[in-house]
C-alpha cells in the first residue's frame, strides 16, 4: 500500500521556522549588541561571535536530541530534575550576582542559568508524572501532590533568586499541563488560586517589583528606569514603522535602549524590519505553536502528548510574554525571547527542548496518517 | 479510518483550545504592534528624531579689520581648543607636556586641572595655534577632546589694541570696535544636525542637515597703521620719559574727521588678555575727561576774533602775570607778560590776558562758541564708552566762571573733544564728525559700504580760522610750543598745562600736560593731540607733550607726500626709526616676507622650509627699519625625518605623510601595521 519511499521523519514545519529564527537571531543580535560591545569590549563583533557559535551548537544539539527516542526521558526525568534543583541551590549559595539577582552559576568556563535547565526538566518530569499516574490524577494524594512536590521547590528556588517572573511562568506552564492532562477543575482552581495569592503577596513584598507594576499601570513619576526602557522600546517600534529602518540601521541600540540585545531585542527587530518583520516573527511562533499542539494531539502515547504540549506551551508562553512586555501590553519582566535573545542557556535548552519535540513529532505521524505508528493499545 | 477514535482524549480538544488561545494572544501582540508602528508611528518617529538629533552651532568667523590702506590689523586664525574627559584620559602627563609646549602654561597647571576636575569635562587650553605645533594633532588619547575654534589673530600684536578691542572665547565683542560693531563683525552662526547616541555622544550623520554660518563683514578703519604704530611707540616713550601715569595720542584728518591714530598708554597684549587690566583696555581718548587748561585759549581766541572784539595784533595788557579776581582768587602766569599783542599773549599763554578779554564776551555768546566747538556734547564717534565732558550752562555761571573757562578750568573734556575743536580750526572753521570706520567690507574683502565724511556745523568763519591758525603757528615758532617745531613744516599748535583737582582743590602735585596742533599749517593734513596724565619730570605740556608730537610728525612725514627735499631735511633731523617685529610664525615664507616688507623689514630663511616655526628677533621686539628677520622653517625631510605612522588610523597616516611631503601608496584599510619606503613614497599596509 505504501509505494513511495519513507518520507523524512523530520517535522520541517517546526524545524524550519526555528532554524530560521536562530539564523536571523545572529543578525538581530549583531545589530542590537554592536554599540554596546564596541564600547565594552572594543569590538562591535564581540558578542555576536559568542552568539553565532551558540546558535551552531544549539542547532547541533537540536538534531542530536531529535534522534533520541523521547521515551528515554520518561525514566531519567527525575534524575535530571534533581540535578537542576541542585544547581538552583548552588545559585543561591554561590551564584554570580548580576543587577541584584543571582541567576547564573559558573561551570568551568561557562556561566549558565540553571533556571533554564530546571524549566525544561520540570516540564519533562511533569509530563512523566501526569502520564504514569493517569488513573490517579483526579485524587489529591496520588495525583496532584507528587506534582506539587516537584514544582514547588523549583518555583520557590527561582523566586528566591529573586526571579518572580520565571517562577510564575513555570507555575503557569505546569498548570496548563495539568489542565491538558484532565486534572479535576476544582483541584486546578484551588492550586491556581493559592498560587495567585502567594504571587501577589510576593510581588508587593519587594519595592522594585511593586514599582514595576505601578509604572506599568501608568502610575509613578514616569521616569523610573523601567518606564524609560519601555518608552525606548516603543520608540524603537514606532521608528521602525511599517517596513523598518533597514538591517543594521537601528539607532535605539546606540545606548538608548538598555539590554537591547537581551530581553528587549524584539523591539530592535521591530525598528530594523518594521511591522512587516515583527509580524512575520510572531507568525513564526504561531506556526510553531500550532504545529506543537498538533504533535501533542497525535503523539503515540500520553507521555509524548504531554511532553509535546508542555514544550510547546513553554515556547509559546515565553514568546508571548516577551513580545507583550516589549510592546507594553504586559508589565516588565526579564524573560528572553526564545531563539532570538542573546544568551547561551536559553539557546541551548530551548534547542534541546525542540529536539525532543521533533522526536515526538517524528513518531506522531503528523505528516501522513499511514506512517503513524499504532497506539500502544 | 481513524485508529485512535476509540479512546476519549481530552488533550485533543484542549490542545486545539490552547492553539486558539495562543493564536488570539499573538493576534493581540500584532494588533498592538500595528497600533504602535503604523497608527502612532509618526508620534514615535518624532520622539526618536528628537532624541537622535542635536543642533550643533557652526561658528561664523568674525570679520577682519584693516587699516585705511587695507593692511590687516586683525584677522582670524584657525585654532584648536583642548578639553578632556578626566575619567577617560589615558596619558595625562604626555598631554600636559605637549600642551605646555604649545600653549602658555606649565605642564603642572594642566595636570592640576585634570586632577581637580569635577565631572567629565574640563577645558585645558583654548585657542591653541596647532599650525605651529603639529605634534598636538598626533596625540591619541580617548580622553582628549579637540574643538576647532577660529580665534582673532592680531597681525601686529598689541598695535591699536584698545581700539580694536577684545572678544570673549564665545565670539562676543567685549570692548572697542569689536563691541561697537559686533553686529557687523560677528556674522551669523549656522548649525549642523549631529546624531546623538544614548550616552549623549555626537557624531555626524550621512548628508546632515546644515546651515552654513554667515561670516561677519570686515571693517576698513580710518586708522593709518604706520601713524598708529609711531604714535604708540612715541607715546610709550614719552610717558616713560616724563614719569607720567598714562597718556593719549589722537590724530585726525581735519577735512574728513577720520581718525588716523588713537593710542592710549598703558596698553595690553590682546594675545594675553587675561593679564590685561581695565586701565590698559579702555580707550582713554573718549572715556577719560580732564580740565584742558591752556589749550582752551584757542577756543576763547576764536570767539573773540569771530565776534570782532579785537584783532591778532591789538595791544593787550598782561599785568605782569597777576590778576586779582572779584571773589579774592588770584590768577597768575607762568610766563608773565606786560604790554603785548593778542598774538603774543597766546604765544606766551597768558592766563591774565585771556581772563581779562573774556569779560568782553557775553556769557551766552561765550557758551555758544564753546559748545559749537563740541564741548559738553558727546562727539558721537563710533566707539563705546564715550563721555561728554562737563560744560556749565550760562545760568550755572558764577561771577568768575567764564574767566576761568577762558583758559581751560571749570570745564572738562575728553582729549577727542579738544582735538575736534582744533581740527575745526584747521578745517577752515567747519567741525567734522569724527569716526574710526571708513568702510564696511564684504566677506570677500571689497568695500561694501563707504562711510562718507559728515559736517557737523560751521563754528567760525574761514577768515577767523585763518587768523587763528597763523597765531597758533606763532605759538610753535616763538612761544610755549617751540619743542614741537620742525624745520621744513609749519605747525600750528598750543600747549596746555592744567592743575588737576585733588580732593576738590587745585594742587601743585598733579598736572595734565598736553599739546594739540595741526600741520602743515597752510593746508592741514593731520591734527593731533598728545596728552599726559600726571607727568613728573616736567609738568609743562611744552616740554613733555610737545616733543612727543614732534617726533611723531617727523617719523610720519612721508605720509604727507611732501616734496623730496623737505622730506630729506626732515628725515635728517629725526632719529633712527625703529619698528616692532610682527609675529610671522606659522606663515609661509612669502607671506611672512610681504608682512615684513610693509614695515620696511625683510625675511631671511636660515633653516628648514615650509611654514615658519621660529623667528629671531622675537615678535614684539623693536628693531631698526631696513634690517632683516631670521626665520626658521620646518626641518628638512630626510631619511631620519620619515614619520612613523604605525598604529595610526589609515586616514591620519595619509594626512601626516602628505603633510611631510611624501607620496603614499595604500594597501588595505583600517589601522596601519606596516610601512615601507621606496624613495619618497611610503607604502602603508593597513588592516
Amino acid at each position: 500500500m505504501n509505494t513511495r519511499p519513507e518520507p523524512s521523519n523530520i517535522d520541517w514545519l517546526i524545524l524550519l521556522p526555528i532554524a530560521g529564527l536562530l539564523m536571523f537571531s545572529v543578525a538581530f543580535v549583531y545589530s542590537a549588541s554592536a554599540s554596546f560591545a564596541d564600547v565594552k569590549f572594543g569590538s562591535s563583533e564581540e558578542l555576536v561571535w559568542n552568539h553565532a557559535i551558540r546558535v551552531l551548537i544549539g542547532l547541533t544539539l537540536m538534531i542530536v536530541f531529535a534522534k533520541i527516542d523521547y521515551r528515554v526521558w520518561q525514566g531519567t526525568s527525575a534524575t535530571v530534575l534533581l540535578v537542576a534543583i541542585g544547581f538552583l541551590v548552588m545559585v543561591l549559595v554561590m551564584g554570580t550576582e548580576i543587577k541584584g539577582a543571582s541567576r547564573w552559576v559558573k561551570l568551568g568556563p561557562v556561566n549558565f542559568q540553571p533556571s533554564e535547565l530546571a524549566k525544561f526538566a520540570l516540564v519533562i518530569h511533569t509530563a512523566s508524572l501526569l502520564s504514569t499516574n493517569r488513573a490517579l490524577l483526579r485524587t489529591w494524594k496520588k495525583g496532584i501532590v507528587p506534582i506539587l512536590v516537584w514544582m514547588l521547590p523549583v518555583c520557590v528556588l527561582i523566586a528566591l533568586q529573586p526571579n518572580l517572573s520565571t517562577a510564575s511562568v513555570i507555575f503557569l506552564i505546569v498548570m496548563v499541563m495539568m489542565f491538558l492532562a484532565d486534572v479535576d477543575f476544582k483541584h486546578l482552581a484551588i492550586i491556581v488560586g493559592s498560587g495567585f495569592a502567594i504571587a501577589a503577596v510576593y510581588a508587593v513584598s519587594a519595592e522594585y517589583r511593586l514599582r514595576r507594576l505601578v509604572a506599568f499601570f501608568g502610575g509613578g513619576t514616569g521616569d523610573e528606569p523601567v518606564r524609560y526602557q519601555l518608552d525606548q522600546a516603543l520608540i524603537a517600534f514606532g521608528n521602525g514603522g511599517i517596513t523598518g529602518v533597514g538591517p543594521g540601521q537601528s539607532r535605539q541600540r546606540d545606548w538608548f535602549l538598555p539590554e537591547s540585545y537581551g530581553d528587549f531585542i524584539f523591539s530592535i527587530v521591530g525598528e530594523e524590519y518594521g511591522f512587516v518583520g515583527v509580524t512575520l516573527l510572531v507568525l513564526a511562533f504561531v506556526l510553531i505553536t500550532w504545529r506543537g499542539y498538533t504533535v501533542a494531539k497525535k503523539a503515540p502515547d500520553a507521555f509524548g502528548r504531554l511532553l509535546a504540549a508542555g514544550i510547546t506551551t513553554t515556547l509559546a508562553v515565553y514568546a508571548f510574554v516577551n513580545a507583550g512586555v516589549t510592546c507594553g501590553i504586559l508589565p516588565t519582566t526579564g524573560l528572553p525571547m526564545p531563539f532570538i535573545s542573546y544568551g547561551g542557556s536559553s539557546v541551548f535548552f530551548s534547542a534541546i527542548a525542540v529536539g525532543v519535540l521533533l522526536n515526538v513529532s517524528s513518531q506522531a505521524g503528523v505528516y501522513r496518517r499511514r506512517n503513524a505508528r499504532p497506539l500502544a493499545e | 479510518m481513524n485508529i485512535d477514535v476509540q479512546s476519549y482524549e481530552p488533550i485533543r480538544w484542549k490542545s486545539g483550545l490552547l492553539t486558539l488561545v495562543f493564536s488570539f494572544a499573538f493576534t493581540i501582540v500584532i494588533g498592538r504592534l500595528f497600533w504602535v508602528q503604523v497608527v502612532e508611528g509618526a508620534k514615535y518617529r518624532d520622539l526618536a528624531k528628537k532624541q537622535y538629533e542635536s543642533r550643533v552651532p557652526l561658528r561664523a568667523e568674525r570679520g577682519r579689520l584693516v587699516d585705511r590702506q587695507m593692511r590687516d590689523l586683525a584677522t582670524m586664525m584657525k585654532t584648536t581648543s583642548f578639553a578632556a574627559d578626566p575619567t577617560m584620559i589615558e596619558h595625562p602627563e604626555m598631554c600636559a607636556q605637549l600642551l605646555s609646549a604649545a600653549a602658555e602654561e606649565s605642564a603642572q597647571v594642566y595636570l592640576d586641572r585634570l586632577r581637580n576636575a569635577q565631572g567629565r569635562f574640563v577645558w585645558l587650553a583654548r585657542g591653541v595655534n596647532t599650525v605651529m605645533f603639529p605634534v598636538l594633532d598626533t596625540i591619541r588619547d580617548r580622553g582628549l577632546i579637540r574643538v576647532k575654534e577660529p580665534k582673532r589673530s592680531f597681525t601686529h600684536g598689541p598695535l591699536a589694541a584698545q581700539l580694536i578691542g577684545t572678544t570673549d572665547v564665545d565670539n562676543n565683542g567685549l570692548t572697542g570696535l569689536e563691541l561697537h560693531y559686533d553686529g557687523i563683525l560677528r556674522g551669523q552662526s549656522g548649525f549642523v544636525v549631529m546624531q546623538r547616541d544614548g550616552r549623549g555622544r555626537l557624531r555626524p550623520g550621512v548628508d546632515p542637515e546644515r546651515e552654513a554660518p554667515r561670516n561677519g563683514q570686515g571693517l576698513q578703519l580710518t586708522i593709518d597703521l604706520e601713524l598708529q604704530r609711531v604714535a604708540e611707540q612715541e607715546l610709550a616713550r614719552g610717558v616713560r620719559d616724563a614719569g607720567a601715569v598714562s597718556g593719549t595720542v589722537i590724530a585726525i584728518e581735519p577735512a574728513t574727521g577720520e581718525i588716523l591714530a588713537m593710542a592710549s598708554f598703558p596698553s595690553f597684549n590682546p594675545n594675553r588678555l587675561n593679564t590685561a587690566t581695565d586701565d590698559a583696555i579702555r580707550i582713554r581718548s573718549v572715556t577719560d575727561q580732564y580740565e584742558p587748561g591752556s589749550t582752551m585759549k584757542a577756543i576763547t581766541a576764536a570767539a573773540l576774533l569771530e565776534e570782532r572784539k579785537l584783532a591778532a595784533d591789538d595791544k593787550v595788557n598782561g599785568l605782569n602775570g597777576v590778576l586779582k579776581m572779584a571773589g579774592g582768587a588770584v590768577i597768575t602766569d607762568d610766563h608773565p607778560v606786560g604790554q603785548t599783542t593778542f598774538r603774543g599773549a597766546l604765544e606766551q599763554s597768558s592766563n591774565v590776558v585771556f581772563a581779562t578779554l573774556a569779560e568782553q564776551l557775553h556769557d551766552r555768546v561765550f557758551y555758544k562758541y564753546v559748545r559749537d566747538f563740541g564741548f559738553g556734547i558727546a562727539s558721537g564717534i563710533d566707539l563705546p564708552g564715550e563721555v561728554r565732558g562737563r560744560l556749565k550752562r550760562p545760568n550755572e555761571f558764577g561771577p568768575s566762571t567764564k574767566q576761568f573757562m577762558s583758559f581751560g578750568y571749570g570745564i572738562s573734556a575728553t582729549a577727542l573733544q579738544v582735538l575736534d575743536a582744533y581740527a575745526a580750526i584747521a578745517n577752515g572753521g567747519i567741525l567734522m564728525q569724527p569716526h574710526v570706520v571708513k568702510g564696511i567690507l564684504t566677506t570677500d574683502g571689497d568695500v561694501d559700504v563707504a562711510i562718507a565724511p559728515q559736517q557737523i556745523r560751521r563754528v567760525v568763519s574761514v577768515e577767523t580760522a585763518r587768523i587763528l591758525t597763523d597765531m597758533l603757528v606763532g605759538v610753535v615758532e616763538r612761544g610755549t610750543g617751540q619743542e614741537a617745531r620742525i624745520s621744513g613744516v609749519r605747525i600750528a599748535g598750543k600747549t596746555g598745562t592744567a592743575q588737576q583737582l585733588t580732593l576738590g582743590q587745585y594742587g601743585k602735585q598733579n598736572y595734565t600736560a598736553s599739546f594739540v596742533g595741526f600741520y602743515p599749517a597752510d593746508k592741514p593734513r593731520v591734527a593731533m593731540i598728545v596728552m599726559l596724565d600726571r607727568p613728573i619730570t616736567s609738568i609743562y605740556g611744552g616740554t613733555t607733550a610737545a616733543p612727543i608730537f614732534r617726533r611723531i610728525v617727523q617719523k610720519t612725514m612721508t605720509m604727507l607726500q611732501l616734496d623730496a627735499v623737505t622730506q630729506q631735511r626732515i628725515a635728517a633731523s629725526s632719529e633712527v626709526d625703529t619698528v616692532i617685529v610682527p609675529d610671522v610664525r606659522g606663515l609661509g615664507l612669502s607671506t611672512a616676507d610681504s608682512v615684513l616688507r610693509r614695515l620696511g623689514l625683510r625675511a631671511e630663511m636660515t633653516a628648514g622650509a615650509g611654514l615658519i616655526l621660529r623667528q629671531n628677533p622675537a615678535n614684539g621686539s623693536r628693531i631698526e627699519r631696513g634690517t632683516s628677520v631670521n626665520v626658521q622653517g620646518q626641518p628638512q625631510q630626510g631619511a631620519s625625518q620619515r614619520p612613523d605612522v604605525i598604529g595610526f588610523p589609515l586616514r591620519r597616516a595619509i594626512t601626516v605623510l602628505y603633510a611631510a611631503g611624501f607620496n603614499v601608496r595604500i594597501v588595505g584599510t583600517g589601522k596601519v601595521f606596516k610601512q615601507e619606503w621606496t624613495g619618497e613614497t611610503c607604502i602603508v599596509s593597513a588592516r
